[in-house]
C-alpha cells in the first residue's frame, strides 16, 4: 500500500472548487488549507503507477498550479491493518 | 532501484534508442528556435541556469558558453559514462545544452576528455588537456549539522571517492572533546583542486547530500582586497616578511623552560600518566589489598 | 486511543506535508510526537567487524526503524562508522530468504535441478537422509577403531559471526553428537594464524592488553592492518592519541600505501613477505645495541626455534610442497640466548634494507623506537600478519620484539592481535568451533582435554573423536576429493571467500557424491551453489552474544522476528539433533557405556540434559520493564540461550586451564559488555600482570600461565619466500581486502543502497605507470588473470589505496567480481590460513 502527501497549490479564487474536485477523487482526503491557494493532500493508492497518475491528474484539474509529491511511504507489511496502542 | 537503472544504462552507452532521443531533442531545440514560439522562454531560462545543474569539464564562463555552443550533442554522444544529458524544453536549463546532476551521474574525470574532443567549437574549451585543471564547479560541504563525519562518525565517503583527494578533499583530524578518546575526520575542500566533478555528491550517504557541488561564483567567498593572511604571505615567501626575531631566553625557576613557538612556559617536564600500576593513595591501595586480591 | 499503521503513515504523510506548505493542521503534530515514543531502544553490539562498538536499536511495530551510537558504550562513545550508521536496514534487504529452498526436478531432489520453495520439515527429511547416509559409511570404516583414528564424511563449515551458543551448540552437535571433528570456522581464514602465534607464544589464546593501550601507548606501529578502513572507531582512538599526546608517533608497513599513511609519521612500503626479515632486523638491533631487558628476559622467556622449509600448505602432490623439507612441521626447539642472538645476526640493516625496498633511516627508526626503554609501544595487526604463508611464524616474531625490551601486558606496551570479525574471538575462538578445538583453549587431541569435555557434557569416554577434523581449506579439497559428503555452511558465504574458488571450492560444492546445506538470510554466491538452501534469522532477530577482540563479551536480546519462515542457526541446529537416534550416529561400544542413552535423539542426549534445558520459560525483561520475544525459548520450552551459555561457562571455571572465567549469564544483559576473565564480578584489562591480573600471584610480577613454566617463547624463525612471485608471465603481485563501507563479502552492505552507491564496484587499484605500460587508464575495464582464474573490473589509479608499481590490489566484497577465482590457496602449513595477500597475476585490456 502507498501513501503520499501531496501539496497542491491552486489559484486562490479557484481554491474551493479545487478541494471539493480533490475531495471527489478515490483515496484522496485534503488535511488543510491556506487561503493563499495551498492545500495539504494524502492520498492512498495499491501501486505506484495509480499514485503517479493521481498526482499528474491533480496537476491537470482547473485552477490548480502544482501539485508536488512531498512524502511517500510503501508498505506491504501484513500488519498495516493491525492496531497498537498510540 | 536506482542504482539498477543506472547500471542497465552503463551496459550499452549507445544504445539506438539514446541516439535517437539525442537526434529528437536537437530537432525539438531547432524547431522552437525556427518556430520562434519559445523565444521568451528561452531567453529568461539562458538568464539563469539552477545551481545544481553542472556543465561539462571545459565549459567557457556561462554567458560565452552560451554564445558558443550550437546544441549540436556531439559531447553528449561521446560522453562514455552518460553523465552528459541535453536539456529538454521545459527543463530549468537552456533547451539543447549539455549539463549534469551530480548526485544523479557524476563526471568520472576521463584522462582523455572526449566531451571536449567532440566540442566542434570551443564551447568546451580545447585548451582543457589534464582533466585536474578542469572547473565544472566546487564541492561546498553545505551542512554541517548533518554531516556525520562532524558528529564523528567514521564516514568519509566523499574523501575516499574524491579522485583529486587529498588535493581537493582532505581530511582535518581533531580531537572529539564529547568522548575525550576519539577523533573528528572532518573533510574539507580545496577549490584550488576541486574539478567540480560531483563524485562526492553523488556518493554522500545522506538522504539529502550534505555535500554538493555548485557554480563556483555561488560557492567561492573573497576575501577583502585590504588584508592578507600572514602566515600565508610567510609560507608563500618562505621567510619572515620582516627580520627575523631575536632568539629569546627568559629568567626561569630551575625545572621549567619556555617554548617560544612551542607551548609557551612548560611547567613540569616530568608529569606523565600513571607509570605503575598503583594509585597515588597508600590507603587506598591497602584498604583494597587482601580483599582483592584473588 | 488506537491507531493504526496506515492511520500512522498518513499522519507522518500530512505533517510532512503541511510542514513544507507551512500550514499547521491541528492534531497532527501530537499523533507524531506520540508515534516518535513509541520506538523502543534497547543495546546491541555492531553486526560487523571485531572492534566491537556498541549501539542503541530502535524498535517499532515489529521493524527495527533506526539505530544510534550508544553514548554509553566505553568502545565507542556514541559513535559509528559508515557500516554501523547503516545497521538498521541490513535486514530489509528484499531479497531476504524466507522459506527452505531445495533443487528439485520433478518433485524430488536433483542435484541439477532447481530451487523450489518446501517446508522446514521436508529440508529436514531430505538433510537427515543424506547426514544418515554418510554416518552409516563412517561407522562401518570406523568399527574397531578407538577415538583417536575415527573420521569422518560429515562435515560444517561455520563462523566467526555466529553467537556465542550458535557456535557452542554447533561444536557439540558435531563433536559430541556425530563425532565429527569436520567443523570449522571462516575464522580460520582470518584468524588461525593469530591463535598459532598465541598457543606457541603463551599457551593462552587472545590479547593480554585492551583497547586502553590506544590511549596509554607513545608509539604505534601497524603491520599488516589498515585500521583507519577495517577497523574504524579504533583508528579515530588511535589518531586522537597521536594529535593530543606530545611526542606519540605512528608507524605504518605495508605492501603498498593505504588511508594509515595518511597519519604516519614513518610510513613504510615494503615487498611482500620480508616483514619476517625486517622483525628479525629489529631484534638484532635490539641486541647489538644492548637494548634488551635483561632482567625480563631472565625471569620471563624462553628461547626456542622452529623448524624451517616447511611448505606451503598445498596439496600433498603440488611440486612446492614435494620439494619442502619440513611440510607442517612447528615442534619448538630450545635454544639459547646466544644461539638466538646469532640466528638473527644475518638481518642487518643494509641486507634489510636490500631485501624490503624500505630506505635505511625508515627502518632504524621503527628499530629505535622499539630498543628505546622508555617509550610504551602498541604494535597492530592484522591480515596482512594472519593471511600469510608464514602467519604464525610472523606473529611470533612480533611478540620476539615485545618479549627481548618487556614491552608487555601493561598500559601502551601491547602487542595486539586485532580480529576482523564480531565474534572470531568470542565464539570461534573461546568456544572453539575449529577442527583441532574444544572450548577455552582445550583441544581434541589431547586425552585429558577431551575426558573434561566428556565430564561437562555428560558423555560416555571415548564419545569424542581424537583426530583434528578437516579445516577450512581442507574441507574444499575434500569435498571435491568426494571424502566430505554431508556438508552445512552457516554464517558465511565461503563460496565468495575461500580462495582458488574455480579449481576447489566449486567443483567440490557441485560434485555429485556431495549434499551441500547453505544456511543464510540472503542469497550469496555459497547459496547460489547449495543443494539446499536454510532461510535464516540473522542480528537482532535473535538473542545473541558476541566477543570482541578486546575480550570484551557483549550480549544482545531479540528485538524483532525474522521474515517468512526463516530461523535462528541456533534453532536450526538443534531442531535437526531431533532426527537421529544414539544407535543412528554411534557404535554399539559407545552406547554399552551409556546404555541411559539408548533410544534417545541427539537432541535428548545434548540439549536436554538437564544443562542446556535447567531454565524454565520465562519473561524476558530489560531494566524499564520492555518485554521482549524469544523465538528459540517459545519453541524448545526452555530458555536455551541461557542454558548453553551457562554449560559452557563450566569449562572456564572448572578445568585445569586457568584465567578463561566468564561471568554469569544474567549479568552480560545488564553490562556494556565485560573483559574476561571476569573474576568476581571484576573484568581483566591486562592479563599476565600482577595487580591487573587475579591469576599473578602477589610478588611475581609477571607470569605467562597459560604454559607450565609460566615463560613466554621467544621464537626464532627466518624469512623464507612466498608460494608464488611474479615472474615474466604473471608480472604483479595480487593482495586482496575489504574497505570501509562494505562488510567482507557485501552480502549485508551491498544491500544498503546508500552504501552501494557509496563504493558499487570492486575496482583494481594499480600504479598509474603499471597501467600506462598496459595501454590501460583509469575507468577502464581490465583482466586480472592468474593460473587458476580471472576476473574483469575497471582500473583506479587515484583511489584511497596507492599500490606501488608491480602491485595491484582488489577488494574481495563483490558478488559480480569474484576475486577468489584468481587467488591462491597456499596457506600457512601451521595455521592452515590461506594467504589471500601474495599470488601473481598480470592485468590485461579487456
Amino acid at each position: 500500500m502507498n501513501i503520499s502527501g501531496v501539496l497542491v497549490r491552486a489559484r486562490p479564487e479557484k481554491i474551493d472548487s479545487v478541494r471539493a474536485e480533490l475531495e471527489r477523487m478515490d483515496g484522496v482526503e485534503v488535511h488543510g488549507a491556506n487561503p493563499d491557494g495551498r492545500l495539504v493532500v494524502t492520498v492512498e493508492e495499491d501501486g505506484d503507477r495509480a499514485m503517479a497518475d493521481s498526482v499528474v491528474r491533480m496537476q491537470d484539474l482547473p485552477g490548480v498550479i502544482a501539485a508536488s509529491m512531498i512524502y511517500h511511504e510503501y508498505d506491504d507489511s501484513e500488519q498495516i491493518a493491525g492496531s497498537q496502542e498510540a | 532501484m536506482a542504482a539498477a537503472a543506472d547500471k542497465s544504462r552503463r551496459v550499452a552507452p549507445n544504445a539506438p534508442g539514446r541516439r535517437r532521443f539525442l537526434v529528437e531533442v536537437a530537432r525539438t531545440a531547432g524547431g522552437v528556435a525556427l518556430l520562434g514560439l519559445g523565444v521568451g522562454l528561452y531567453s529568461r531560462q539562458a538568464a539563469s541556469l539552477p545551481p545544481q545543474a553542472i556543465r561539462p569539464p571545459g565549459a567557457l564562463p556561462e554567458p560565452d558558453f552560451l554564445g558558443a555552443c550550437v546544441r549540436c550533442g556531439l559531447c553528449v554522444r561521446d560522453c562514455p559514462y552518460d553523465t552528459l544529458r541535453l536539456s529538454k524544453l521545459g527543463e530549468p536549463v537552456a533547451t539543447g545544452t549539455p549539463y549534469f546532476i551530480a548526485r544523479q551521474v557524476p563526471c568520472e574525470m576521463c584522462e582523455d576528455i572526449p566531451c571536449v574532443k567532440a566540442c566542434p567549437t570551443g564551447a568546451l574549451d580545447h585548451g582543457l588537456t589534464d582533466i585536474d585543471d578542469a572547473r565544472m564547479g566546487l564541492a561546498v560541504l553545505v551542512d554541517q549539522e548533518t554531516c556525520i563525519a562532524f558528529q564523528g562518525l567514521r564516514c568519509e565517503v566523499c574523501y575516499n571517492v574524491c579522485p583529486v583527494r587529498d588535493k581537493a578533499i582532505t581530511l582535518e583530524r581533531q580531537h572529539n572533546p564529547r568522548s575525550g578518546m576519539h577523533a573528528f575526520f572532518i573533510p574539507v575542500v580545496h577549490s584550488d583542486a576541486c574539478t567540480g566533478c560531483g563524485k562526492c555528491e553523488r556518493a554522500c550517504v545522506m538522504e539529502e547530500a550534505a555535500i554538493k557541488v555548485m557554480p563556483r561564483q555561488l560557492a567561492k567567498g573573497e576575501l577583502g582586497h585590504h588584508y592578507r593572511l600572514g602566515w600565508k604571505e610567510k609560507e608563500k615567501a618562505g621567510h619572515s616578511l620582516v627580520t627575523p626575531d631575536t632568539p629569546h631566553r627568559y629568567n626561569l625557576p630551575e625545572g621549567q623552560r619556555y617554548e617560544y613557538e612551542g607551548k609557551g612556559l612548560i611547567l613540569d617536564e616530568s608529569s606523565g600518566g600513571a607509570d605503575t600500576p598503583f594509585g597515588d593513595s597508600a590507603l587506598d591501595t591497602l584498604n583494597r589489598g587482601v580483599v582483592e586480591q584473588h | 486511543m488506537k491507531l493504526t499503521r496506515r492511520d500512522f503513515i498518513k499522519s507522518n504523510a500530512i505533517a510532512a506535508t503541511a510542514a513544507a506548505a507551512g500550514i499547521t493542521v491541528p492534531g497532527i503534530k501530537t499523533a507524531l510526537a506520540k508515534s516518535d515514543a513509541r520506538i523502543r531502544w534497547d543495546k546491541a553490539p555492531c553486526r560487523f567487524c571485531g572492534t566491537g562498538c556498541s549501539v542503541l536499536v530502535g524498535t517499532r511495530e515489529g521493524r527495527v526503524v533506526a539505530t544510534q551510537g550508544d553514548p554509553d558504550a566505553p568502545v565507542n562513545r556514541g559513535l559509528n562508522c559508515i557500516k554501523g550508521y547503516f545497521l538498521s536496514k541490513i535486514m530489509y534487504g528484499k531479497d531476504r530468504l524466507k522459506t527452505p529452498l531445495l533443487r528439485m526436478k520433478n518433485g524430488r531432489f536433483d542435484k541439477e535441478g532447481h530451487f523450489e520453495p518446501i517446508s522446514w520439515d521436508q529440508a529436514f527429511d531430505i538433510m537427515a537422509e543424506k547426514w544418515k547416509a554418510a554416518i552409516r559409511k563412517d561407522l562401518e570404516r570406523n568399527k574397531g577403531l578407538p577415538p583417536e583414528k575415527i573420521t569422518s564424511s560429515v562435515g560444517m563449515f561455520g563462523s566467526g559471526q555466529w553467537t556465542v551458543w550458535e557456535g557452542y551448540a554447533a561444536s557439540k552437535l558435531y563433536k559430541a553428537g556425530f563425532r565429527s571433528n569436520n567443523i570449522d570456522p571462516n575464522a580460520r581464514h582470518c584468524m588461525a594464524s593469530a591463535v598459532g602465534g598465541f598457543i606457541r607464544a603463551f599457551g593462552a589464546d587472545e590479547p593480554m592488553g585492551c583497547y586502553d593501550d590506544l590511549e596509554h601507548a607513545d608509539v604505534f606501529v601497524l603491520w599488516g592492518s589498515n585500521m583507519a578502513e577495517m577497523h574504524p572507531i579504533l583508528w579515530s582512538r588511535l589518531t586522537d592519541t597521536r594529535l593530543t599526546k606530545e611526542g606519540c608517533e605512528v608507524h605504518v608497513l605495508s605492501t603498498f600505501k593505504h588511508r594509515c599513511f595518511e597519519l604516519a609519521d614513518n610510513g613504510m612500503v615494503f615487498t611482500p613477505q620480508t616483514d619476517l626479515a625486517i622483525l628479525n632486523y629489529i631484534a638484532n638491533h635490539i641486541i647489538q645495541t644492548k637494548a634488551y631487558n635483561k632482567d625480563f628476559i631472565g625471569k620471563h622467556v624462553n628461547f626456542t626455534r622452529t623448524p624451517t622449509d616447511i611448505g606451503y600448505g598445498l596439496r600433498p602432490e603440488h611440486p612446492l610442497e614435494q620439494k619442502a623439507k619440513n611440510p607442517g612441521k612447528g615442534k619448538l626447539s630450545k635454544i639459547s640466548f646466544e644461539e638466538y642472538a646469532k640466528s638473527v645476526e644475518p638481518y642487518t640493516l643494509e641486507y634489510t634494507s636490500k631485501l624490503s625496498g624500505v630506505p635505511k633511516d625508515q627502518l632504524e627508526w621503527l628499530a629505535r623506537v622499539y630498543a628505546d626503554p622508555d617509550k610504551k609501544v602498541t604494535s597492530f595487526w592484522t591480515m596482512g600478519f594472519n593471511q600469510h604463508s608464514r602467519g604464525v611464524w610472523v606473529n611470533g616474531l612480533v611478540y620476539n620484539v615485545h618479549l627481548l625490551m618487556g614491552k608487555i601486558s601493561e598500559p601502551g606496551n601491547s602487542p595486539f592481535s586485532l580480529t576482523g570479525q564480531p565474534s572470531a574471538c568470542g565464539t570461534a575462538r573461546e568456544v572453539g568451533t575449529f577442527a583441532h578445538r574444544l572450548p577455552a583453549d582445550y583441544v581434541v587431541f589431547k586425552k585429558p582435554h577431551r575426558d573434561f569435555a566428556e565430564k561437562i557434557w555428560k558423555l560416555p569416554e571415548g564419545t569424542l573423536p581424537g583426530k583434528k577434523g578437516y579445516h577450512a581449506v581442507l574441507q574444499n579439497r575434500m569435498l571435491r576429493d568426494g571424502k566430505l559428503n554431508a556438508y552445512w555452511v552457516m554464517c558465511n558465504n565461503n563460496m565468495q571467500a575461500a580462495a582458488n574458488m574455480n579449481e576447489e571450492t566449486w567443483p567440490g560444492y557441485r560434485n555429485p557424491a556431495n549434499f551441500i546445506v547453505v544456511s543464510d538470510p540472503y542469497p550469496t554466491v555459497t547459496a547460489m551453489a547449495a543443494d539446499l538452501i536454510l532461510p535464516t534469522a540473522m542480528w537482532t532477530e535473535k538473542e545473541g552474544a558476541y566477543g570482541n577482540a578486546e575480550r570484551r563479551t557483549q550480549f544482545w536480546r531479540q528485538q524483532v522476528a525474522p521474515p517468512g519462515e526463516a530461523r535462528s542457526d541456533l534453532w536450526q541446529l538443534m531442531e535437526f539433533s531431533k532426527r537421529f537416534k544414539a544407535e543412528e550416529v554411534w557404535p554399539e561400544e559407545l552406547l554399552a557405556k551409556a546404555p541411559e542413552y539408548r533410544g534417545k535423539t541427539l537432541y535428548e542426549i545434548l540439549y536436554r540434559n538437564g544443562q542446556v534445558d535447567k531454565y524454565p520459560k520465562q519473561e524476558v525483561k530489560d531494566s524499564a520493564g520492555n518485554v521482549y520475544d524469544n523465538h528459540e525459548m517459545e519453541h524448545f520450552g526452555f530458555y536455551p540461550q541461557k542454558g548453553l551459555f551457562e554449560e559452557y561457562r563450566r569449562f572456564g571455571l572448572e578445568g585445569p586451564k586457568k584465567g578463561h572465567d566468564l561471568a554469569p549469564f544474567d549479568a552480560y544483559h545488564k553490562a556494556r559488555g565485560l573483559r574476561w576473565p571476569v573474576v568476581d564480578g571484576k573484568e581483566t584489562l591486562w592479563r599476565y600482570r600482577e595487580g591487573y591480573d587475579p591469576y599473578v600471584a602477589k610478588g611475581e610480577e609477571l607470569r605467562f600461565y597459560g604454559r607450565k613454566d609460566g615463560r613466554a617463547n621467544i621464537i626464532f624463525a627466518p624469512y623464507e619466500p612466498p608460494a608464488e612471485s611474479p615472474d615474466d608471465e604473471y608480472d604483479l603481485w595480487l593482495s586482496t581486502g575489504r574497505v570501509l563501507e562494505h562488510w567482507h563479502s557485501g552480502s549485508m552492505t551491498r544491500r544498503v543502497p546508500e552504501l552501494y552507491r557509496a563504493f558499487p564496484d570492486a575496482v583494481i587499484f594499480m600504479h598509474p605507470d603499471d597501467a600506462r605500460a598496459r595501454g590501460l587508464r583509469r575507468g577502464l575495464p581490465a583482466r586480472v588473470v592468474s593460473r587458476r582464474g580471472e576476473i574483469v573490473a575497471r582500473v583506479e589509479t587515484r583511489g584511497r589505496n596507492r599500490p606501488p608499481r608491480g602491485l595491484i590490489f582488489v577488494p574481495w566484497f563483490d558478488a559480480g567480481r569474484l576475486i577468489n577465482k584468481v587467488t591462491l590457496d597456499a596457506t600457512d602449513p601451521l595455521s592452515k590460513e590461506t594467504d589471500y595477500k601474495k599470488c601473481a597475476v598480470k592485468v590485461v585490456k579487456a
